[in-house]
């Protein structure tokens, strides 16, 4: 079956402003959109550029915007789609070549939550034992791939990218919740500066983009409520 | 630069939109009080441009813009501290709900007190 695929279109190098080119490609009716992408790439047009690794939904390498909406091309099945597919890059990163977008920024926001456990100055030699109680707490929280379709939809991101923005966010959480980690006080100044948990206005296009179906403003309200009381 | 409609981003839109309406409203509202410093005559010619049914319509658009921002004021505090966000849709579907039927009941009383004036 041949589907039209709408696709954007930029290189630097050139003095060409940014465009779309269509592609018809024959699919098959298992294929992704990664597939389809791919047959362009390497049976039409070799100097298309998008990034892609794992193909199965894990790495968060391949999330674009496919028809307005923020997903993983390896995981949205053509057939699910109708009409022209248009293809662009994450909206709000600085584009650097057709879908391939900057993320040094949006991974340093994640770098600047420090996502990893502070077990403070309680070492041990064994393993730190979490019950399955205490584990739960964390659903919604790990899941995370870092792809960046939800920070990449934030309007607040869009306005000041200095916003840690939900990815980050989401990040810090998973940790600030984890019964194991006392690094709180030391997250607390990045979450609590004027780039952090408060430039989210709740406008919920992260929980619409996320393609694990998590829910960054959940993570960012219950930091702020644990923000306030710590402050109280 | 926009993403998709839902009502996440509706609410969060016409909350912005009403903010600006009621603040507007506000600098309005001391314009108009300021002429009560310059005599009876001249208040009374702008309570007289105040009346009219043109000023009416926007003084009922007001309260439709304080109904809807101040509900949608409570959805977000029950977002904020009541653990609202799994069910931010449907609070938005609510306060669409309490804010029109407010909004017509208190409409519909100011547009019938013009229409028989007394």
């Amino acid at each position: 079956m041949e589907r039209q695929f709408k696709v954007f279109r930029y290189d630097p190098e050139s003095s060409k402003k940014p465009y779309f080119q269509t592609y018809t490609v024959d699919v098959q009716k298992s294929w992704t959109i990664l597939d389809a992408l791919n047959a362009i790439k390497w049976e039409q047009d070799g100097s298309l550029s998008y990034r892609r690794s794992c193909r199965h939904g894990i790495c968060g390498s391949c999330a674009m915007k496919i028809n307005g909406k923020n997903e993983l091309a390896c995981e949205l099945q053509v057939f699910t789609l109708k009409g022209v597919i248009k293809v662009e890059p994450l909206p709000g990163f600085e584009v650097l070549r057709d879908l391939v977008t900057d993320m040094d920024r949006f991974f340093g926001h994640i770098e600047a939550v420090k996502p990893w456990l502070i077990a403070g100055l309680s070492p041990t030699d064994k393993e730190r034992l979490q019950s399955p109680e205490d584990r739960k707490k964390l659903d919604g929280l790990y899941e995370c791939i870092l792809c960046g379709a939800c920070t990449s939809s934030c309007p607040s991101y869009w306005s000041n990218d200095d916003f840690l923005g939900p990815a980050a966010l989401l990040k810090a959480a998973r940790y600030c919740f984890d019964t194991r980690d006392e690094g709180f006080h030391e997250r607390m100044d990045v979450l609590n500066s004027r780039n952090g948990l408060w430039r989210c206005h709740t406008i919920f296009n992260c929980v619409e983009a996320c393609p694990k179906d998590l829910n960054p403003t959940e993570a960012i309200v219950r930091l702020r409520a644990r923000l306030a009381a710590e402050k109280i | 630069m926009a993403y998709r409609w839902h009502a996440g981003y509706i609410a969060w839109l016409l909350n912005r939109i009403t903010g600006l309406a009621i603040t507007f409203y506000l600098a309005v509202h001391i314009w108009v009080m300021h002429h009560l410093a310059k005599g009876k005559e001249s208040f009374d010619g702008i309570m007289e441009f105040i009346q009219s049914p043109v000023t009416l319509i926007f003084e009922v658009l007001l309260i439709g813009a304080v109904l809807y921002h101040g509900i949608n004021g409570a959805r977000i505090m029950i977002i904020e501290f009541f653990g609202g966000s799994k069910h931010q849709k449907s609070l938005f579907v609510g306060t669409l709900v309490v804010a029109g039927v407010l909004f017509f009941w208190t409409a519909f009383a100011a547009l019938s007190h013009i229409s028989t004036p007394h």
